[in-house]
């Protein structure tokens, strides 16, 4: 039942128990330790059973103060004033004085007020240490605690000093320095108590739930979240500053790159490329794999209106890369930063802002302060519903259907096709020289059918879109041979006009490989949406949480991305310029320099979804109109340099 | 006590009262920290090694690695806030890595700025916020400082900011502050112009009618004219590099640079002495 365990301790006796019974002492002072506490694989300690050996003792001379609050306080007899000895009939420490005639004594009386430096605290971890593990064999139940700590445990100890004249050492300025004195307490006071703590007093008893603080918090752990985790922990201006992001999906694990590419794929602009490039992600899509875009085609269902970009200088226009791939590259790298912590399979319960922080609550009831709340958690944004910012939204009646699908003829494939039919654009990215991805944005009846019918019967539908007359219009034709002539007329007659108009490329036109067979289908609805603010205080929004669009142009994430660029920006500058991180000017540049450039984009991409998309009313009364206005312009930005070249910086941005 | 805590909390919110002061950050912080990385460059080496070491916690000497110093720009500088008011100048240099006494002579304004550096550890956390460690409030007034002449020739940098048109001996203060200074250190005034055009703006409009500041914040015969700093700079031996005006505009409420110095102005000067006991 009981077992005896022999110890071995250190006791420190303090002064005021000198005139008792020392073998008292040592038992109280054992008793006090170790009587009613579970020690480390011993189990739990009654009582002293007996003292076997008491040691050789020392004496550590010195003085304790107290500041009615704190005792534990302690200036060592070599931090005294010099030259300073015991008295051992009053037991008292006198300071020997020297005035210059004669040596007077002071005494530091019981009770005196005395002021002192802090010169060192001590903070010592008071859970009981277990026996050393080679005593695991004794056998007898006996085993023996060598604990080599000199003094007993106390969790916090001050170490002060007196020994300075005046105590000028702070700031070597006599006046000020008596009053520092009693600044230098009141912070000690302050070190003393841990006060971020939450009083969480619904369990019985209090349990004390420290509340961490992250400097900036990135809610959401997509492509644009982990990439702005990313960009800000690998970043050497924001080693200070301590980062968080939470992810609702658990940590990934390795990719493990599936034969056949995943449905959803990004085209990545060149400005996202070097983001990803200065993240380190890039070299492990380059590892893996990614489509190359060299030529992009687009025409219209309706004309023969085309227009066609090319990589002049041999850079792509763009990168098709499944989303598995990017986020697996952002992902790994995120845990090579010791400032930056991820919370996986969690989420923000709720939160509270105000001008100095904002407060989160966790789903496993963490509390998380910060300065900088970065919301990237999608189209559905908890953080800016509860923010409450106002957003312009509709759903298009449109749904996308992606699927990877097999080219009938193996070769090279570095061209994106993309057609506008009365029904939706549908486009093909090449990923390899076997595979492409299609993205179909097609009316929601039509939708429903094509993902119910059956694989072959999907891919003839495939290749019927490619080529199939659309909308029959004469008309349409007719303004295409009218603009064409006009645009080589000028050609000619306008100086410099080779430099200006392109040819008119008369050779056949070029069609989009047939398809084999496809890979499983997947569909997701399309929406606009568009958010009046970008940041709140202390709160910054990026990605899809503030801008979604119709993903006829790719620009989706990609202006997302930009999101995260601009945002590292401001955020540097903040830094730099010493100002609290989050504050608001700099918020406030972010949303400035953003929607500056994001909205005209997406109203362009709205309009022209819009331009395309056939309406269920007006009849051929509305069509014509428009099929001679998309005509013309189609026509005219393809040869018209100068507006050719805006439109392909505008696409590769 | 709750008194000075509100107080102390209304210095810090960036659209209170003190709005047009957190906005001259922006201009005022960013002309220090580059002067000053200058200045830190052009010391000769072993001047300036001698500010980039330190004693890390195993009582080794070190010097600042490059990373560092692109963190924390002003690392190993000794810069003194004169004037500090609840310290919204002084914090920023304190969080680039300057070593920055504040002093101001009231002592409400100094209570304000060392409760503001409490709530701010008790909100964050002491270990999350560490460059308040290189933050010093002190409750004293510059003719404190030189009674001590250990004080001489310590800091790299004075700044002085809104503070010189509250001063009654201009003259006096300068020469004094000055002494403060190293040989080669740099000096940042920012104050408002004796003109009409200030009188107009800042105490007829700012004071009378939009109320921006309480009633006899400002007294104009007090105010300095760009001319007469500078020439009570050079009588101590510290000459003007610097001198442009500033412009708040009401609207946007941001501070810009501007050549128009008949309002705000910002002024800096180095000191060399040319004859060092």
């Amino acid at each position: 039942m009981y077992i005896l365990a022999e110890m071995k301790d250190v006791v420190h006796v303090k002064p005021w128990y000198f005139d008792q019974d020392l073998l008292n002492v040592i038992e109280d002072e054992l008793n006090k330790k170790f009587a009613n506490k579970i020690i480390y694989q011993l189990g739990l300690c009654v009582a002293l059973f007996d003292i076997k050996d008491i040691g050789d003792s020392s004496v550590l001379p010195g003085v304790y103060v107290s500041l009615s609050f704190f005792d534990d306080i302690f200036i060592p007899a070599s931090n005294l004033q010099k030259p300073s000895r015991f008295d051992e009939k009053e037991q008292l420490f006198i300071w020997q004085y020297d005035t210059g005639e004669s040596v007077h004594d002071l005494y530091i009386d019981i009770g005196e007020e005395i002021r002192f430096r802090v010169v060192n605290e001590i903070f010592v971890d008071t859970t009981p240490t277990g026996p050393p593990k080679k005593n695991d064999s004794n056998i007898l139940g006996t085993s023996s605690v060598a604990q080599s700590k000199e003094e007993t445990k106390c969790p916090y100890t001050i170490i002060g000093s007196i020994n300075e004249p005046a105590m000028i050492t702070l700031l070597r300025c006599k006046v000020i320095n008596h009053r520092n004195v009693t600044k230098v307490l009141t912070c000690s006071k302050y070190n003393f108590t841990t006060s971020n703590c939450v009083r969480n007093e619904s369990e019985g008893e209090s349990v004390i739930k420290k509340s961490d603080y992250y400097d900036i918090v990135v809610c959401g752990g997509g492509m644009v979240g982990a990439a702005m985790t990313l960009a800000l922990g690998q970043d050497n201006i924001f080693k200070n500053l301590k980062i968080a992001m939470i992810d609702t999906a658990p940590e990934k694990k390795d990719y493990d790159s599936p034969e056949i590419h995943n449905y959803r794929v990004c085209a990545l602009s060149p400005s996202t490329i070097e983001l990803l490039k200065r993240v380190g992600s890039w070299d492990f899509i380059t590892q893996h794999r990614h489509g190359d875009v060299h030529n992009m085609h687009v025409w219209d269902g309706s004309s023969d209106a085309f227009i066609s970009f090319k990589n002049e200088e041999g850079s792509n226009l763009a990168w098709i890369v499944e989303n598995d791939l990017i986020l697996a590259s952002l992902n790994r790298n995120l845990s090579n930063f010791d400032n930056v912590k991820v919370f996986y399979s969690n989420k923000i319960q709720s939160f509270d802002q105000n001008e100095q922080s904002v407060d989160l609550k966790l789903k496993d009831d963490c509390s998380i302060r910060t300065k900088l709340l970065i919301g990237s958690d999608g189209g559905e944004s908890f953080i800016r519903k509860q923010a409450n910012l106002d957003v312009t939204k509709w759903d298009y009646d449109q749904t996308a259907i992606v699927s990877t699908l097999k080219l009938a003829n193996k070769g090279p494939n570095f061209t994106a096709w993309q057609r506008f039919l009365s029904t939706g654009p549908i486009a093909l990215l090449p990923l390899n020289d076997e595979y492409s991805s299609l993205v179909w944005s097609i009316k929601k009846n039509l939708a429903k059918e094509l993902l119910s019918i059956s694989d072959s019967e999907f891919v003839h539908r495939v290749n019927e879109a490619f080529v199939k007359e659309d909308f029959k219009s004469d008309l349409g034709t007719g303004i295409e041979n009218l603009v064409q002539n006009g645009l080589d007329l000028m050609r000619n007659v306008l100086p410099n006009g080779n430099n200006l108009i392109s040819d008119h490329e008369t050779t056949v036109r070029l069609l989009p490989p047939k398809i084999e067979s496809c890979g499983p289908r997947g569909s997701f609805p399309l929406s606009f949406l568009h958010s009046s603010n970008y940041v709140t205080k202390r709160l910054a929004l990026i990605g899809d949480s503030v801008h979604k669009i119709h993903p006829l142009a790719g620009q989706g994430v990609n202006l997302g991305f930009g999101d995260v660029i601009s945002l590292h920006e401001c955020l540097r500058e903040n830094v730099l310029s010493g100002t609290e991180i989050g504050s608001w000017h700099f918020l406030k540049q972010y949303e400035a320099r953003r929607q500056r450039e994001v909205f005209p984009k997406m109203v362009g991409i709205d309009a022209l979804n819009k331009l395309y998309t056939d309406y269920d009313y007006g009849g051929a009364f509305i069509k014509t109109p428009l099929v001679a206005l998309r005509t013309i312009g189609l026509t005219i930005s393809n040869r018209v340099l100068p507006l050719k070249n805006i439109f392909a910086q505008q696409a590769m941005k | 006590m709750r008194q000075f805590r509100m107080m102390s909390e209304s210095w810090w919110i960036e659209h209170g009262e003190y709005e047009p002061l957190h906005q001259l950050n922006l201009l005022r912080v960013p002309l220090v920290r580059d002067v000053m990385i200058n200045y830190r460059e052009s010391l000769p080496q072993n001047e300036r090694d001698n500010i980039l070491t330190y004693t890390n916690e195993k009582k080794e000497k070190k010097l600042y690695t490059k990373e560092e110093l692109e963190r924390e720009p002003l690392l190993g500088l000794n810069i003194i806030d004169i004037g500090c008011g609840g310290g919204l100048f002084s914090e920023p240099l304190a969080r680039l890595g300057a070593q920055v006494t504040s002093i101001d002579a009231c002592k409400e304004n100094i209570i304000a700025a060392q409760m503001r550096v409490q709530s701010q550890q008790e909100k964050l956390g002491v270990e999350n916020c560490k460059f308040y460690d290189r933050l010093r409030y002190i409750n004293c007034t510059v003719e404190d400082l030189v009674a001590v002449e250990e004080n001489f020739n310590y800091f790299d940098a004075i700044v002085c900011s809104e503070v010189v048109e509250h001063v009654n001996n201009l003259n006096e203060f300068i020469s004094n502050s000055v002494k403060l200074l190293k040989n080669q250190g740099f000096a940042f005034y920012t104050t408002i112009n004796r003109t009409p055009d200030s009188y107009l703006s800042t105490i007829f409009a700012a004071e009378n009618i939009l109320r921006l500041v309480p009633k006899g914040t400002h007294s104009w015969e007090k105010f300095v004219k760009p001319e007469e700093l500078k020439e009570i700079l050079a009588k101590n031996e510290v000459s003007t590099k610097f001198e442009m005006g500033m412009m708040y505009n009401l609207l946007t409420k941001n501070w810009c640079w501007t050549e128009y110095k008949r309002n705000n102005y910002a002024l800096y000067a180095q000191k060399f002495q040319t004859n060092i006991k």
